[in-house]
């Protein structure tokens, strides 16, 4: 495995672009980082250990502040910049678009690339200064020079004050016109050309809050049909939507909950239901959640039970009261899906991630840590022991370190290369059969 | 409600700029809030039994039944004998506390040695385990199976509700934790409240009990809940006599004979703190969804009335606008110390509070 790193803030979200070509990650500084992947070296020399190296090591590509820190004077509460979630629109002319969200605003940017530049103004001279007319003689057209790659990002659409709650996803609509923002009790359905309105689509605050029970947690559009979405809750439900049926889809099509194990019930076991994160399959026959300790794949036809289930950390059920204690039980685990959908892949603790194959049903988990990686060095698989006998190179649950945790993950979208965000480092790591 | 008061008084957390501004102080804010938590919920007085139990929630339940026994002249007190486990399922066995207790065993705990990496649990507390057993006390040998584990579940509910509580003071609560923690501390309150009645019967009968059971018990629910609210005040209580029996958890309060005077003031005292314990809860999510310092202030003297009054702390006179059972409490005045007494005795123990609202 082929690993590479950058040093920033606290990364918050990591995110592939449809082609795979670009990376964007977003810091809880406001900042989105976006790297490219270089161009590989043609001619299929690829066996010589240079030239494999230097094949599609992703570097930075550009940096911009995407949101700042603002204050809400109405409620005395400071907004945080921190960006909670990144979206790429498809590709449809040279510039790149993506969505950027933090908890109150979504703002769309474009990202282009500029090299070559106009010289040769009349008024003005090479640095930019105005010139005197008087010692202008003659006129020249400017002509376009090449200059050294620039990528800049402009803000171009800002969609702001349309929610209360926190914002906690974003999804472009297969239409790619519109694309919705879900905050914990309300989604919205905008038009990516009008910022001033936006559709509500789902809203499930209660007329008195003292009932409020449940809250969104996450919510996705159907990757193929741009009237169907799906969002999940706090209780460890999913709901599939079809906004053909009604304009606010405040009723479900579809309404997916496993029943609850009698025999695991304890004070915890709604908290630890919470799904976290849903994600459709590229197919969009399957959605995936996670809650705390499990993934579970549903089939979207079968809405009483999913049909697999997955232990990320199993281990971690005899000590929920402690991860109670210290918050840990509220931490929001993503998963991906890889490619074929074959491979799912989700976050631990002690930036320890899992990686599960859905065929094989065999699973794996890796560590993202610089001591245990060197660059190019094959990622040795971890266990954690939960008995009494620890093996060699096993580590013991009490070691674990939860403050080091793998909350993002991101998987290219036709190869085998991960994304996988741990605290503020990000490490990019590449099958190396690939 | 006021229970997580008085974990917070016995243990204010370090002293910190109020009110919050700007990201770097918020960022700096933010982190001590898990240790302000942490310290908020293991009470010095309760320190030398921690280092026995060998964890903050036996902390925690030690000094709760501390306070319990110290209030009624009774030979009967709760001690903890084995830590909580770290998974309250109900009807496990006598719990166990995995966590803590492996991690002294192994050894390799540096003395000074607080990074999360090491424990399981927050920062802040050093776990020490000299060992398993506990010192036992009391001849309820079968009530102790069952206290632990209420006791448990008290320190579970305590903890939720200044979970509840702190998160209300972070400049942006999360609102999905918030719903799940109080929906945690609902479903304590629910089992408690079956488990007020009936005690031996089994779990699954005690699951959904039909809404009309629960209206009935709704007077024995106010006195279990009195019960818990007055205990973060053991200044008020002092003099007041209580059965014998009331002393012990949650789970038998509801059978505590009541004299006609203690029921006077059990039914002042906990309608104002049953209420003022919805109250909150209601109060947090309507100040989730408005949000401004004034509420935070508004439902801390809420909260705090029933069993102390701010303004008479502040002013150093009795009574004060919203004093409920402080109103009581001279009714019943041969019976009870003055409340300002007892406000004053618990004065160091309101500095966090009172630096709160005076900074706002």
């Amino acid at each position: 495995m082929h690993e590479g790193s950058v040093v920033a803030d606290i990364i918050s979200t990591v995110e592939f672009n449809h082609t795979g070509e670009l990376l964007a990650t977003g810091d809880k500084g406001g900042r989105v980082v976006i790297f490219q992947r270089e161009q590989e070296v043609s001619g299929g020399e690829c066996k010589i250990k240079n030239q494999v190296h230097r094949r599609g090591e992703y570097n930075v590509y550009s940096t911009f502040q995407s949101h700042e820190p603002e204050f809400d004077y109405l409620k005395s509460l400071e907004i945080e910049e921190k960006i909670n979630k990144i979206r790429w629109l498809p590709q449809q002319n040279a510039a790149y678009f993506l969505l950027s969200t933090n908890d109150k605003t979504v703002k769309l940017w474009k990202v282009s690339e500029r090299d070559k530049r106009p010289e040769g103004y009349n008024l003005k001279d090479e640095e930019g200064r105005l010139r005197d007319p008087a010692t202008i003689t003659t006129l020249r057209v400017p002509v376009l020079r090449p200059m050294d790659l620039m990528v800049e990002a402009t803000p171009r659409r800002v969609f702001a004050n349309a929610h209360t709650y926190h914002i906690n996803s974003i999804s472009v609509n297969s239409d790619y016109e519109t694309y919705m923002s879900a905050d914990d009790l309300r989604i919205n359905l905008w038009n990516f050309e009008i910022t001033n309105q936006s559709f509500n689509i789902v809203d499930i605050k209660p007329t008195n809050m003292e009932e409020l029970t449940e809250v969104i947690t996450a919510a996705e559009f159907h990757p193929h049909h741009c009237n169907t979405f799906v969002y999940s809750s706090s209780k460890g439900t999913i709901r599939l939507c079809d906004m053909r049926a009604s304009a606010l889809c405040d009723r479900h099509t579809k309404f997916f909950e496993e029943p609850e194990d009698p025999s695991n019930r304890s004070f915890f076991s709604e908290i630890i239901s919470s799904i976290s994160d849903v994600k459709f399959s590229h197919s969009g026959r399957y959605i995936m959640t996670r809650d705390y300790l499990t993934v579970k794949v549903w089939d979207l036809n079968m809405e009483n039970r999913p049909i697999e289930t997955y232990q990320v950390h199993d281990y971690l059920r005899s000590k929920l009261c402690s991860l109670y204690e210290n918050d840990c039980i509220f931490d929001k685990f993503e998963c991906v899906w890889n490619g074929s959908d074959s491979v799912i892949m989700t976050g631990s603790y002690n930036n320890f991630f899992r990686m599960f194959d859905r065929n094989t049903k065999r699973d794996v988990t890796l560590e993202a840590s610089r001591e245990n990686s060197k660059p190019r060095a094959i990622l040795k698989p971890r266990k954690v022991c939960v008995g009494g006998k620890r093996r060699k190179d096993e580590i013991s649950v009490d070691s674990l370190d939860f403050s080091k945790k793998i909350l993002h993950t991101a998987w290219h979208p036709s190869e085998n290369i991960i994304a996988v965000a741990a605290t503020n480092n990000l490490y990019i790591f590449q099958d190396k059969v690939n | 409600m006021p229970r997580p008061r008085g974990f917070e008084q016995e243990a204010p957390p370090p002293a910190r700029e109020w009110p919050i501004s700007g990201r770097s102080a918020r960022r700096a804010q933010r982190r001590p809030f898990v240790d302000a938590e942490w310290r908020s919920l293991a009470p010095p007085r309760a320190v030398g039994r921690s280092s026995l139990s060998g964890g903050k929630l036996a902390a925690a339940a030690v000094a709760v039944a501390e306070q319990r026994t110290r209030r009624a002249a009774s030979r009967v007190r709760i001690v903890v004998t084995k830590a909580p486990t770290a998974c309250w399922n109900r009807g496990s066995p006598l719990p166990r506390f995995s966590c803590g207790l492996r991690v002294g065993r192994t050894g390799r705990r540096d003395p000074d040695n607080r990074s999360l990496k090491d424990t399981m649990f927050a920062r802040g507390l050093k776990r020490k385990c000299v060992g398993h057993e506990e010192d036992v006390e009391g001849a309820l040998a079968g009530l102790k199976t069952v206290s632990s584990y209420s006791l448990q579940r008290q320190s579970l509910l305590d903890m939720s509700l200044v979970k509840l509580q702190l998160c209300h003071m972070l400049v942006e609560p999360n609102l999905c934790r918030s719903v799940l923690i109080a929906n945690t501390v609902r479903q304590i309150q629910e089992e408690m409240t079956q488990d007020g009645t009936w005690r031996a019967v089994a779990p699954q009968a005690a699951e959904r009990a039909p809404l009309d059971r629960l209206v009935s018990t709704e007077i024995l629910c106010r006195a279990a809940w009195g019960q818990e609210g007055a205990h973060p005040a053991p200044g008020l209580g002092d003099g007041h006599t209580q059965g014998p029996v009331s002393d012990l958890c949650p789970v038998t309060s509801a059978q505590a004979p009541r004299h006609p005077q203690s029921s006077a003031w059990e039914m002042d005292g906990p309608r104002e703190n049953r209420g003022s314990f919805h109250k909150s809860l209601d109060q947090i999510f309507e100040t989730l969804e408005t949000k401004n310092p004034s509420c935070m202030e508004e439902l801390f003297s809420d909260v705090d009335s029933p069993y102390y009054d701010l303004d008479t702390v502040l002013t150093g006179m009795m009574g004060g606008a919203r004093s409920g059972p402080c109103e009581g409490l001279e009714g019943l005045a041969p019976a009870t110390p003055a409340p300002s007494s007892s406000c004053k005795s618990d004065l160091g123990e309101l500095d966090h509070v009172v630096e709160i609202l005076v900074e706002t």
